[in-house]
């Protein structure tokens, strides 16, 4: 499970030969993972997607494929199969004639390929819209039968450009897990793209987050939440406070930071970083502990600001060092109804739930 | 309500004016080419079919026709084959200048036919290629590539070039991702810019004038010797059957257009709730 199947080495991406949009890549997949690179709108993970793929070829590096140099390959010789967000099915073909297309294409013989289409529309839960034409579909079957095209010719590898992206939120959480499910039962590689950070979560093995075209951190989704590698990741993933400040003293694990209003904060250091550096500390809202019973050594006095009910829980938004903005998650407990704006709150955190990162570099 | 009906009435008596102007031209030629008599005189002095007889068992008129045909057909086929791959080509390219090109290899629609002609005439001078039907299918094919590749882009701006991708990664090389998925829905679209290199041909008239002698004679071009030489109605005989010719193209091209967006929609209409 572990062994590489594709790599990237140093790769960079330029389109007008002076604005990079892949800086210097490097990247190890692994055999039958499911990664996802993730990132907002133009940090690059198209771009590398599409240079997988075969349709952007890099300005310099390697991109190789089972140890197979991919450079100048084009995209119909890779054997890697494609999932893109509006589906691509071909209209004028019915279902069945898009699923035989790719067995057609690799030389199956004729006689296996009704028995083969008729699988993957199972696979799917399709099987009795073979004959319908792609625009007599929804958009969740057609996105079920552009899954089982890319399939159904066993590639080694199979991308995916958002391609949930045109659903609703429903149709979108059942795909995932479908997906997910395909995955699993396959065993098939899968590099999926999307902005989408609770989506990554769900689905992936591990995450690259892109930004500015550098892969800030790859990691599993857990390490991605709990040790973000900067500011930007910690943000991007979950939710996030966030407060700026200095470094000022170090002590093995632990540090101390001055933020905006001038109190000092114990965190965990995350980097290496010399004394007085600036910093942003990250902790996440489930973390904040309300009301005096539990104080650690970074207490507070905010003003509420806004309570926010989310049936099961509720979000306490707070004026705190200097920020108005600072959010808490509490259960939805007989206390939390009875605060009201202008309280004033204790809030403290541990200073392991608190982190002192880099801000996001492009490095 | 009665200045609702007298606009109204305004407006249908222009708009039959208008289509009377428009349309008179064409059928005064009909009872013209129904005369019995031997001039190109109205009212028509009685009815006959010698015009019509005259032109089918003419070797002139013959001729012309057949050099009509080949010439509209070899046209046609170069033409839109050149047109459609140039509309491809600056379709799916990715270069800069593409309206600069467009606008290029759209020229011979635009310059004056007559600066075609001329120019034409001096260049294939050079290379034997006057009073040749190759000559004539060559200059034919200029003029009427601009029309293929305009009606080509056009349907390309509905093609999804994600198709060519997901084709790709399906394992199609480029020349079957054409076949097998480009052209079918490009179509209509080709066959209509094949209509118009066809017509574009068929009428054409100046260029013929200063690039073929009397063997290369095509319908248009005999019919203007007509004009000049003897004035027989057979002329207006003729111009029956190219109208009732264009008539039969612009069937053509609706029935090919139809049947193109009935296929797309499959055999229901809509789709189908999850």
């Amino acid at each position: 499970m572990t062994d590489p199947i594709v790599t990237f080495e140093r790769v960079t991406k330029s389109y007008d030969g002076k604005v990079d949009v892949v800086k210097s890549l490097d990247l190890t997949l692994r055999r039958g993972e499911f990664l996802t690179l993730l990132g907002p709108s133009g940090s690059g993970k198209t771009t590398t997607l599409m240079m997988l793929a075969g349709f952007e070829e890099p300005t310099s590096g390697v991109i190789a494929l089972e140890g197979r140099r991919l450079n100048n390959v084009p995209a119909h010789r890779r054997g890697i199969g494609m999932v893109f967000q509006n589906y691509a099915l071909f209209p004028h073909m019915s279902v069945a004639e898009n699923l035989a297309f790719p067995l057609q294409m690799h030389g199956a013989p004729r006689s296996d390929i009704p028995a083969r289409v008729k699988r993957a529309l199972d696979m799917v839960r399709l099987g009795h819209l073979g004959d319908r034409k792609p625009t007599q579909l929804s958009g969740g079957q057609q996105q079920r039968v552009a899954v089982a095209r890319a399939l159904i010719y066993e590639p080694k590898l199979v991308l995916m450009d958002e391609p949930l992206g045109a659903l609703d939120k429903q149709l979108r959480e059942q795909m995932q897990l479908e997906i997910k499910h395909l995955h699993e039962s396959l065993g098939v590689t899968v590099v999926y793209v999307t902005h989408d950070q609770s989506e990554a979560l769900t689905m992936s093995d591990r995450i690259a987050v892109f930004h500015h075209g550098v892969i800030q951190q790859l990691a599993t989704p857990a390490e991605l939440y709990e040790r973000p590698a900067n500011a930007f990741v910690a943000s991007f993933i979950g939710e996030n406070n966030r407060l700026d400040g200095r470094l000022t003293s170090r002590d093995g694990a632990l540090c101390r930071v001055r933020i905006g209003d001038g109190t000092e904060v114990t965190a965990t250091m995350i980097a290496d970083l010399p004394i007085d550096s600036p910093v942003v500390l990250s902790i996440r809202p489930e973390r904040v502990i309300i009301g005096a019973a539990d104080s650690g050594s970074n207490r507070f006095t905010a003003r509420l600001e806004e309570v926010i009910y989310l049936g099961d829980h509720c979000k306490l938004r707070l004026g705190l060092g200097g920020s108005d903005a600072f959010v808490a998650k509490v259960a939805n407990t007989a206390d939390a109804s009875r605060m009201s704006r202008g309280d004033a709150v204790i809030a403290s955190w541990r200073p392991e739930s608190c982190l002192a990162l880099p801000p996001s570099g492009n490095g | 309500m009665r200045r609702t009906s007298l606009t109204r009435l305004l407006l249908w008596t222009t708009t039959a004016a208008v289509l009377v102007f428009l349309i008179a031209p064409i059928v005064v030629i009909f009872p013209l080419s129904l005369s019995s008599g031997e001039l190109l005189t109205l009212p028509v002095p009685g009815y006959s079919l010698r015009w019509y007889e005259d032109f089918f068992t003419s070797s002139k008129w013959l001729s012309a026709t057949r050099n009509s045909f080949i010439v509209g057909i070899a046209t046609a086929a170069l033409a839109t084959a050149l047109g459609t791959a140039a509309a491809l080509g600056i379709f799916l390219g990715r270069f800069r200048g593409k309206a600069v090109l467009v606008a290029l290899l759209s020229t011979p629609m635009v310059v004056p036919v007559v600066v075609t002609a001329v120019a034409m005439y001096f260049a294939f001078a050079l290379v034997g290629l006057n009073n040749t039907l190759a000559g004539l299918v060559i200059a034919h094919t200029v003029l009427a590539v601009p029309y293929v590749l305009i009606t080509v882009l056009a349907t390309l701006q509905t093609f999804d070039p994600n198709l060519l991708k997901a084709a790709a990664t399906l394992g199609a090389p480029p020349h079957v991702a054409f076949r097998r998925v480009v052209l079918p829905l490009i179509a209509p679209g080709v066959a209509t810019g094949a209509l118009f290199a066809f017509a574009t041909s068929f009428d054409e008239l100046v260029v013929a004038i200063f690039v073929s002698s009397p063997g290369q004679f095509t319908l248009p071009r005999q019919m203007y010797a007509g004009l000049r030489e003897f004035l027989s109605p057979t002329i207006a005989a003729t111009a029956v059957m190219l109208v009732l010719c264009s008539l039969a193209l612009l069937a053509a091209n609706e029935i090919i257009r139809t049947r193109a967006k009935l296929r797309m929609q499959g055999t229901l209409d809509g789709g189908v709730p999850e």
